[in-house]
């Protein structure tokens, strides 16, 4: 099978035709507005941000599963590493934060695995629990991050600029250039992608499809981390609702993207592709002056707009789905 | 005055009363404010600070504050019907829900308990509200028209630039108070024939920042940003700021208005970032209703109006000033901590 | 037969779901080098025995001996590291993996780059293309192609070549020429027959002792959960065993009324 055929069958292409229509339709509508400097910066600034939470969830539906918490994980690793900055300093603060995002995911992933408990139940309690342990834990106020922890070196690498570009976006290509090779040619990945396709089937092939889960839920909450500090570290004003709703744009993202809720079939790219495609919605409803309360609106249309196109998408490339 | 924050078991409130009663030998009244502002939020301190002063003035009198920070409107009921059970002389209650206050507020009425409304009225027409002696807090609307009258006073004195386009960014879509915050500005600005639009931007910082970005950019003709919580003024000025729209007070670029006198609200001012921000007089929604009860009982007073504490406008002028005010409230520590530009 | 100790010797087996008693005392050996084939009803155990022997199930109670050792841990990625490879029937192929991919599920062969162990794809492909071919596969399926678009019989032969192909000590097989022409079925069961005479243990599993029969050394019976019958095809012939399989299932029913 050529490179283009592979393309053409593989998930994400619903997401390729997606941005190239969207890419369409805005230069046509609003050319100006869209291809300025400006507005790119910003949607792919965002896209790198909610790409992380995105790649982090398509990993966990690729599973099978589905995680709720990535947005009380995001924001409570970003709430985590301004608040003990004081006390541990920026690297400290940054290694504790990811800590606990990474005791988050793998609290949740021994729950749903050793209690046989349904994923969208134990997230959806994190989602509650890490959330309000933001709450107690600042007293509803993200404290101060002070001018020597801005400009630490550390703090200017997660959030500084490179040409022009965000940190931000050098960080999400690598990440996902890094997790493509892992899912697809990996061990790792060959079982991942085998437990989401059918876990009965690669349990009978002697794959420990309980430490896979686990991993992918304690992997998606460290991703889900990284994006908190990527934002602090830039914009380090911040307030407890931060990543409030994220995980359901995360998994609008993933789902946009090509990623079956079925399990087992998707990218990473795509659920990129699907982040860039939210995010830039957001932007050309807010200049078209449609109320942006709309904007939810929107996303739920689109879900279901590119759930059809996908699943007729991969009907035509022979898979029953 | 006694603080009960984090009370939420009959035998802790009941310790509250015996403790009430053995103390209430050398007092005449004792009055409950039951806040729905726990010890977690800095805010607390205002109305616990200005109980503390009353008291002083008034020592036949000894105040409660009550609390959780387990906030929810059934918890803030359940705290509220436990205080009327207790027949105190006087209760004050923001009414966060006026249909579900309703009920035990007519009931401490008729039970001859007089009750004052602090920081949120009762929304409803004069005919269908609770019937309680007055309301003491600010008001929504004014906050918007005297922060923007504030700008146009300062356009006419030269120091900062014509409004041409003004966006209010409200962070919860649903909240009523909000709105009328925008409706004032957006009727103070109506005369200059500056374009106005509200935009939903959610409280979520990054997706806040994307969206104003994103506004800033379609509508260019932009230079007055109204965010009605401090907390997101940051975050109106950084965008702007990145965008090169020169966001600071000035006679160019954008300028940022905003509300409350939280920290990052005031040091957003006395840093030149923030144009004005308001107060509501917060310290007086404790002390004030607290002396109108006392005056009740002691003279039958009843006030003939609303008692509106705010807004009042803080800017340049005044900053340093409500700086001070603020960290005696708040401490240095939180006060810093919470000035997160 | 062989004097040899058993390859596996399963030992006084019980094994409850929930309040059901799905295996009841079960004991039995299997040595190395012979085909076994077990025989019984649908609900009769067979199935039930053989996923304890491949790991997917732990006993209630009772032992299992593997090559002389107790087993202690069941999991199936211990029984594959012991050369354990079983054939079930709807499981062990993941449809929307590659043929290459499925193949090697769990064993994949690794090339380290710059010290990266990253999925050896040239030998994926190579092996599981021989293995088609040689499973006569239509031309047109080739090893990246996803499992999804094969037919029954060619699922079947991918399981059947995958566990050819590694070097197992016992094979077990449970209704391998389901769903198969009978020209596939013929092919099976000579691959069946290699590999006993390879030296492996195959246990062949069907409800057709006829079929069985004609392959097996011996023939194990199983009925609600027990064995009812141990015997070597010499000494029985198929319709005898036939009617052990609709006596004896008359005689536990008496016995349980």
């Amino acid at each position: 099978m050529t490179t283009t055929q592979r393309l053409v069958r593989g998930p994400g292409f619903g997401a390729l035709i997606g941005v190239a229509a969207m890419l369409t339709a805005f230069t046509l509508i609003d050319s100006a507005g869209w291809w300025s400097v400006r507005t790119i910066a910003n949607v792919v600034q965002f896209t790198s941000i909610l790409g992380f939470l995105a790649m982090g969830q398509a990993l966990v539906i690729l599973s099978k599963e589905i995680d709720l918490s990535v947005g009380s994980v995001y924001g409570l690793t970003g709430v985590a590493f301004v608040t003990l900055q004081p006390d541990l300093g920026v690297p400290g603060a940054m290694l504790a934060a990811l800590s606990i995002a990474l005791a988050c995911g793998l609290i949740q992933g021994l729950v749903v695995v050793r209690g046989g408990l349904p994923s969208m139940i134990v997230t959806l309690g994190g989602l509650f629990a890490f959330r309000g342990i933001i709450y107690v834990w600042t007293g509803g106020s993200v404290r101060n991050f002070p001018e020597e922890a801005r400009v630490h070196s550390l703090t200017r690498l997660m959030g500084g600029e490179l040409f022009g570009i965000e940190a931000a976006v050098f960080w999400m290509l690598g990440t996902l250039a890094v997790l493509t090779l892992v899912l697809n040619a990996t061990r790792f990945g060959n079982r991942l992608l085998a437990t989401g396709g059918n876990a009965e089937s690669a349990l009978s092939r002697g794959v420990r499809t309980d430490r896979v889960r686990v991993s992918v839920f304690a992997l998606s909450a460290l991703l889900a981390g990284c994006a908190g500090i990527l934002t602090l570290a830039d914009r380090p004003q911040t307030h407890v609702t931060i990543g409030e709703l994220m995980e359901l744009e995360s998994i609008a993202a993933a789902v946009i993207g090509g990623c079956l809720l079925a399990g087992g079939r998707g990218s990473l790219w795509g659920a990129v592709l699907g982040a860039f495609i939210i995010t830039g919605f957001r932007y050309e409803l807010i200049a078209l002056g449609a109320p942006s309360s709309w904007f939810i609106t929107f996303v739920g249309l689109v879900l279901i707009f590119a759930v059809v196109v996908n699943q007729k998408l991969a009907r035509m490339a022979g898979q029953s789905v | 005055m006694r603080i009960s924050a984090r009370l939420v078991t009959a035998a802790l409130l009941a310790s509250t009363v015996l403790a009430g009663a053995a103390g209430a030998q050398d007092k005449k009244y004792r009055f409950v404010m039951v806040s729905h502002i726990g010890s977690n939020d800095a805010n607390m301190g205002w109305l616990t600070e200005s109980l503390k002063t009353f008291e002083e003035k008034y020592p036949d009198v000894t105040t409660e504050y009550i609390s959780t920070n387990n906030y929810s409107v059934q918890e803030h009921v359940r705290l509220l019907e436990q205080a009327i059970s207790t027949n105190p002389d006087g209760i004050a209650v923001p009414i966060v829900d006026s249909d579900a206050f309703e009920g035990p507020l007519r009931k401490a009425i008729e039970m001859g308990i007089p009750v004052v409304a602090f920081n949120i009225p009762d929304g409803r027409p004069e005919a269908e509200r609770i019937p309680y002696l007055t309301y003491v807090g600010g008001d929504e609307y004014l906050t918007g028209k005297r922060l923007g009258e504030y700008a146009l006073a300062q356009v006419e004195a030269g120091k900062i630039p014509a409004p041409t386009g003004v966006v209010c960014a409200v962070h919860d879509a649903a909240h009523q108070g909000l709105k009328a915050r925008c409706a004032g500005m957006r009727d103070a600005m109506e005369a200059t024939g500056a374009k106005f639009q509200e935009l939903f931007i959610g409280a979520e910082p990054a997706t806040a920042r994307n969206t104003l970005q994103s506004f800033l950019s379609a509508n260019t003709d932009t230079n007055y940003i109204f965010t009605v919580a401090g907390w997101s003024s940051p975050w109106a000025w950084g965008v702007a700021n990145e965008m090169g729209l020169k966001p600071d007070v000035d006679n160019e670029g954008v300028t940022v208005m905003t509300v409350d006198e939280a920290p990052v609200s005031i040091e957003g001012v006395r840093a030149g970032h923030i144009l004005a921000t308001n107060s509501q007089g917060f310290w007086l929604q404790g002390y004030a209703p607290m002396e109108w009860l006392y005056w009740y009982h002691e003279l039958g007073y009843r006030p003939n109006s609303d008692i509106l504490t705010g807004p009042i406008v803080i800017n340049a002028e005044n900053a340093d000033q409500w700086a001070k005010l603020v960290r005696g409230v708040f401490g240095d520590t939180e006060y810093d901590n919470q000035n997160t530009w | 037969m062989t004097q040899k100790p058993p390859l596996i010797s399963v030992r006084n087996l019980n094994l409850y779901f929930g309040a059901f008693h799905a295996l009841r005392d079960v004991s039995v050996d299997f040595h190395a080098g012979e085909m076994v084939g077990l025989v019984g009803d649908n609900g009769a155990g067979k199935t039930t025995l053989i996923r304890v022997l491949c790991g997917i199930h732990a006993p209630s109670s009772g032992e299992v001996y593997f090559d002389g050792r107790k087993v202690d841990t069941f999991h199936p990625k211990n029984a594959i590291d012991q050369g354990i490879e079983t054939i079930q029937q709807s499981v062990g192929l993941c449809d929307n993996l590659s043929i290459a991919r499925n193949f090697y599920l769990g064993r994949e062969p690794v090339r380290r780059i710059l010290g990266i162990p990253l999925l050896d794809f040239a030998r994926m492909r190579e092996m599981s293309t021989r293995v088609i071919r040689q499973f006569g596969l239509r031309d047109n399926v080739s090893a990246d192609d996803d499992v999804e678009r094969l037919s029954g019989g060619e699922r079947q032969s991918i399981k059947i070549g995958r566990a050819v192909e590694f070097k197992n000590r016992v094979v077990i097989m449970d209704e391998p020429t389901n769903h198969l022409s009978v020209r596939e079925r013929e092919h099976v069961n000579e691959l069946a027959r290699q590999l006993r005479d390879q030296g492996l243990l195959v246990i062949y599993i069907t409800h057709d002792i006829f079929q069985v029969h004609r392959l097996a050394d011996r023939i194990v019976i199983m009925e609600n959960g027990q064995k009812i019958e141990d015997t070597t095809t010499d000494r029985m012939s198929a319709e005898d065993l036939e009617a052990v399989i609709r006596h004896g299932g008359r005689v536990v029913e008496k016995a349980e009324a």
